[in-house]
């Protein structure tokens, strides 16, 4: 397998009349080619942040990269000009926003809409080819294809995400992006989605971010997660390094906890205390450090390092102290 | 064994649109002791928030009875009763769009205050105010905030505080935590039951979402298309769901574990039409398990166990 994103030590500042929000703090990500990445946090940590710089979609002026690098096969998006991005944008990176129901023209049939991809990115092609290859995907995510006449507001919001889907996979892309794509869908439905996107997934080789704060979906579609906190990722690891609860962040460890659990009887939940640093002012050590039951004085002090065991990296001076020793043992 | 706090019989409401009536609520009974929490799950349009306005009064119902403490809620002229407004209260699903901008924290929790004239002099309304934020979990040093200073967590402690300034008897909880990250969904569930431990509630518990219904309640009610399918206590339904609308909602959950997620069943298609419904079972054209006699009459709801109510043929 071979590198397909790396993204080192980014730092992205929204700046308003006011103040300056920093959205994300050192966020480090790495992805292989047909590998999916769930990309998991709270409201806030800046997870769909990230999905914008990747595309370059910050809002204008405001939004800003102030240092670090987004690779993507060799190269650096972070300079790339506007024209140089629109060649990559749903030709090779697409995405999938949240909320369905608001990312479709209303006032265009859903087959156009499908369509424009193509007839901006494969122009090259004849109208019945396009027109073929439309059709053939309709069938793919499960709409009869007569229905491509039909407008937005015709179809559930199911449906509405195939469309959706439909869109970002048309021009085949190295790269999904889904930001939150089953979060406005009931759970039989969301069921569906998540299906349909594993099955797409593997028979176009596409690599996926899969942007969500619901661990369960995570697990029933990547083979990676990284969790992300005050825009850092404060671990990164296979499904299996995170899931099997062994050795995880204190904020991940809270993050299990906090969920109600289908399979044993407990009387109360195990909340994480307190809430998300502010991002116009945020802890000069660990971001985590006042709502963390394992702090130490250290932990105020200074940001802990990302380090890394095998394929399972934490940013935690816990696991910096006891991993380095038993590398020192080694 | 008290008696229950709300009893509805054969409850109704058909909303009336262009092409029909459109069957939100379908004869449910339902009864709720006190003390006690019945959680309602299905999914969207499926009528459970509807049922939970019908219960308090806030939308008239077309027919059927809703009794709170054995006597219904209107009076004979079809008013609801004054005395029921202050002991019935609600906490809305989305803490960012069901709070006045324009009023402070302060002003939100005393407006029922004023509105009831529960307490009428000022120093008086204070002292419940700070009363009911520290009930909240909120500190004192929001009084005079707005409600955007607030995260999306504390915006709902206020929504709390606002649903107990009248200390009511019975709340209707609109899918309280759906708007709510994990972390703070955990602390507003531990919330409302400590409060319900402390003020001797009742909850109605409404939501989409199995895992928390399985945390608060006492009974769960499964509910499809305006219709009960499944009623049953907490422990029976989590052992074993008969329905198979709700085996196919709880199999659906993604579940944050290792290797659970292979062997789940899918439910094919969406819901249909909920105006002017053909006769028979609801679930039928997405039931695996469908056959003739399904669609031929209504199915009831038929106690085939102790504490446990099924709509299906295959338990006739």
């Amino acid at each position: 397998m071979s590198k397909l994103l790396e993204i080192k030590d980014l730092f992205v500042q929204y700046n308003t009349d006011t103040s300056v929000v920093h959205a994300l703090n050192g966020l480090n990500i790495t992805l292989e080619k047909g590998e999916n990445l769930g990309l998991v946090g709270e409201t806030g940590a800046g997870k769909t942040t990230l999905a914008l710089s990747i595309l370059k979609l910050l809002p204008n002026k405001v939004g800003q990269v102030t240092s670090g690098s987004i690779v993507y096969e060799g190269q650096d998006l972070v300079g790339f000009s506007e024209g140089e991005m629109r060649k990559i944008r749903g030709e090779r990176i697409s995405m999938i926003f949240q909320d369905p129901m608001t990312s479709l023209n209303p006032t265009k049939t859903v087959g156009l809409q499908v369509r424009e991809v193509l007839d901006l990115h494969f122009n090259q092609l004849s109208s019945a080819e396009k027109q073929r290859k439309v059709d053939a995907l309709f069938e793919m995510v499960g709409i009869p294809a007569s229905r491509q006449h039909e407008y937005p507001f015709q179809f559930s919001g199911g449906m509405k995400q195939r469309i959706v889907i439909a869109m970002a996979i048309i021009a085949q892309p190295e790269l999904i992006l889904a930001d939150e794509p089953t979060t406005a869908l009931d759970v039989t439905i969301q069921a569906q989605i998540l299906e349909l996107m594993r099955r797409l997934q593997k028979e176009f080789n596409t690599a996926m971010i899969l942007i969500t704060h619901d661990l369960g979906v995570v697990v029933a579609i990547c083979s990676k997660v990284a969790v992300v906190y005050s825009g850092q990722t404060i671990e990164m690891g296979t499904i299996e390094d995170v899931y099997s609860r062994k050795e995880n962040h204190p904020y991940t460890e809270g993050l299990f906890k906090c969920i109600p659990d289908l399979k044993t009887e407990s009387e109360r939940l195990t909340p994480i205390i307190g809430s998300m640093p502010n991002p116009e002012n945020l802890p000069s050590g660990c971001k985590f450090y006042d709502r963390c039951s394992y702090r130490m004085d250290l932990c105020a002090a200074k940001e802990p390092e990302y380090i890394t065991q095998g394929t399972h990296s934490i940013k935690c001076w816990r696991f910096a102290v006891k991993w380095k020793k038993a590398e020192g043992l080694k | 064994m008290n008696a229950p706090i709300i009893e509805t019989r054969s409850l109704k409401k058909y909303f009336s649109v262009p092409k029909g009536n459109l069957h939100a609520v379908d004869n449910v009974d339902l009864t709720i002791n006190p003390r006690e929490t019945l959680g309602v799950v299905g999914e969207s349009g499926c009528g459970k928030s509807t049922l939970g306005r019908v219960i308090l009064g806030l939308l008239p119902l077309t027919d059927g009875e809703v009794l709170y403490n054995g006597e219904s809620i209107f009076d004979p002229r079809g008013m609801k009763k004054k005395h029921i407004y202050s002991e019935m209260q609600m906490i809305f699903q989305d803490p960012y769009t069901s709070l006045n901008p324009r009023l402070s924290i302060r002003d939100l929790i005393a407006e029922p205050i004023i509105v009831r004239k529960t307490i009428s002099d000022k120093n008086g309304i204070n002292d419940k105010v700070l009363e009911l934020m520290d009930l909240a979990g909120l500190s004192k040093r929001y009084m005079n905030s707005y409600p955007h200073e607030l995260d999306g967590g504390r915006r709902q402690r206020v929504g709390i505080a606002r649903a107990l300034a009248l200390d009511p008897k019975f709340i209707v909880c609109d899918e309280p935590v759906s708007a709510l990250d994990v972390s703070i969904q955990a602390q507003i569930l531990n919330l409302l039951m400590d409060l319900q431990d402390r003020k001797g509630l009742s909850l109605m518990f409404i939501t989409h979402n199995l895992c928390v219904v399985k945390h608060i309640s006492n009974n769960v009610m499964v509910m499809y298309m305006g219709k009960v399918v499944e009623y049953a206590t907490k422990q029976k339904l989590f052992a074993k769901q008969l329905h198979p609308y709700s085996q196919a909602l709880l199999s659906a959950i993604p579940l944050p574990e290792l290797g659970t997620n292979q062997e789940r069943s899918i439910l094919r298609g969406e819901v249909s039409n909920p105006i002017n419904p053909k006769p028979g079972c609801r679930f039928a054209p997405r039931c695996q398990y469908a056959t003739k006699k399904c669609i031929i009459q209504d199915i009831p709801l038929v106690e085939i166990e102790p504490g446990r109510k099924v709509a299906c043929t295959l338990y006739m």
